[in-house]
């Protein structure tokens, strides 16, 4: 291994490190708005004493990256969606959770809810609180 | 007017809420034909403040018709209410609005200080800046075309510089640019305004074009219809003097007199001497008998004496006011 492959191996690690300790606010933003543009009837989501369709928790403030963990693997323990931004957005939601990424989301660990609402409105929470958090932005 | 027949029109409507660059912020629930009550709107923000009233009512002709609220009034990211309130002779009438995302409501000043610079290579690049605030919570539009085209070209464009690839020196080309809340900070389909248009071209060029739409403005208007109405007038006069051409376009009626000549002059007027009907003929068509004239008349009725028919059955004669009788051959 030569010096300059040594040096463009560290770079990458910085970048890299850099890009983990983003918020990440316009990947998440992106990915919730194309989850949210698929139809409704792609959701598998039946209605049942079991199943209920109103089963994601809508996070009381404070709490909202503890819900959305909870609410991203709620739906891919039901195998709602085949869709790999569901992947995306649950990991997204773990590390910034984990690692304290996104300051202006206070990093409640246990997840608060006064409602639970269906996957559009679950989905449409992601979405207002980052929109919130990028509009905020300098 | 009936309450019910405001709440009818009112649910028709809703409250119609539009954030300005911001800046304010006008709930409208009606327009000059807005049916005659006092309305009253009352709003709220979930899990925040208590109910309030509007401070600033936009009226027109009598009528409030919406409120106005500064920017100190107005919470993004938090659920907004409202509620207006009908009343009419006593009687009140609450009409509820959804829920609203002001966020999402949010109406861009149009960009302003539209620039092109030429680049290398047959290039233009235009930008722009915009009153919003917030440009990294943008999108923009810029439609453009040139005084060649016959529509307008539209192209999405994420920052604030748009560039043209390939310009023609030739033309003359108007842009205009419009801005909207990007995805990133809001969920909304309000445009701005477009802008005020900015022109590239050369100045000779624009010039040209007007002088030359003037030339054809008197073509069209004055220079052709005036000549093709004097080619007309020669047309009009060499026909009528030129009798070969005019008895073409109108010949004349023809004549059968001549074929009749024979008929009159040589046969005095016989026409089965001239159509050449053999004697013969002729005398088999005159009758070889006389006929004397038979007149035919009837005469009145004169009814029978009694001894004849017993009374109540009618004669033969009895059918008629008139006696038949004829005198025959």
């Amino acid at each position: 291994m030569n010096a300059s492959m040594l040096s463009y191996i560290l770079l990458s690690c910085v970048l890299l490190s850099v890009q983990a300790h983003n918020c990440q606010v316009r990947e998440i933003i992106r990915n919730t708005k194309s989850l949210l543009n698929k139809t409704e009837e792609s959701w598998s989501c039946r209605e049942t004493a079991a199943t209920p369709c109103s089963c994601l928790p809508i996070p009381e403030p404070g709490h909202e990256l503890a819900c959305f963990v909870e609410g991203t693997n709620h739906m891919m323990e039901h195998n709602m969606t085949t869709d790999n931004r569901l992947f995306l957005l649950n990991q997204s939601f773990q590390i910034q959770l984990d690692r304290n990424l996104c300051e202006s989301l206070t990093s409640g660990k246990e997840c608060k809810y006064k409602t639970k609402g269906t996957v559009k409105t679950f989905l449409e929470k992601i979405l207002k609180t980052y929109q919130e958090i990028h509009k905020s932005r300098v | 007017v009936a309450l019910r027949d405001v709440a009818m029109g009112m649910v028709g409507w809703g409250v119609e809420c539009i954030l300005f660059n911001e800046e304010y912020m006008t709930c409208t629930w009606g327009s000059g034909q807005t049916l005659t009550a006092n309305y009253s709107l009352y709003y709220w923000y979930e899990n925040r403040s208590p109910v309030a009233e509007c401070k600033q009512y936009l009226w027109e002709r009598g009528v409030r018709t919406g409120c106005r609220f500064e920017q100190s009034e107005i919470i993004q990211f938090q659920p907004f209410h409202v509620r207006v309130n009908a009343s009419q002779d006593g009687r009140i009438l609450e009409i509820p609005s959804n829920r609203m995302e002001l966020q999402n409501l949010v109406k861009p000043e149009a960009p302003v200080n539209l620039t092109i610079r030429n680049m290398s290579s047959n290039q233009l690049q235009l930008t722009w800046s915009s009153p919003y605030p917030k440009a990294h919570c943008l999108e923009h539009v810029v439609k453009y075309k040139s005084n060649k085209d016959t529509s307008w070209m539209k192209q999405e464009v994420k920052g604030d510089i748009f560039s043209f690839p390939s310009v023609d020196y030739e033309k003359f080309y108007t842009f205009y640019v419009r801005s909207k809340i990007n995805n990133y900070c809001g969920s909304t389909q309000l445009w701005s305004e477009w802008s005020v248009p900015v022109f590239w071209g050369s100045n000779t060029t624009s010039k040209g074009m007007a002088e030359e739409q003037l030339q054809w403005f008197w073509i069209h208007t004055v220079l052709i219809p005036i000549a093709s109405c004097l080619l007309l007038l020669v047309l009009v006069v060499l026909l009528v003097r030129m009798e070969r051409v005019w008895v073409i376009i109108m010949p004349r009626i023809p004549n059968p007199n001549k074929n009749f000549d024979d008929l009159f002059i040589t046969h005095n007027g016989d026409f089965q001497e001239w159509v050449g009907v053999p004697k013969d003929v002729v005398e088999s068509f005159k009758p070889n008998y006389s006929e004397s004239i038979c007149h035919v008349s009837e005469l009145p009725y004169e009814p029978l004496q009694d001894s004849i028919h017993p009374p109540g059955v009618p004669g033969p004669q009895e059918h008629g006011p008139y006696k038949n009788s004829y005198v025959g051959a």
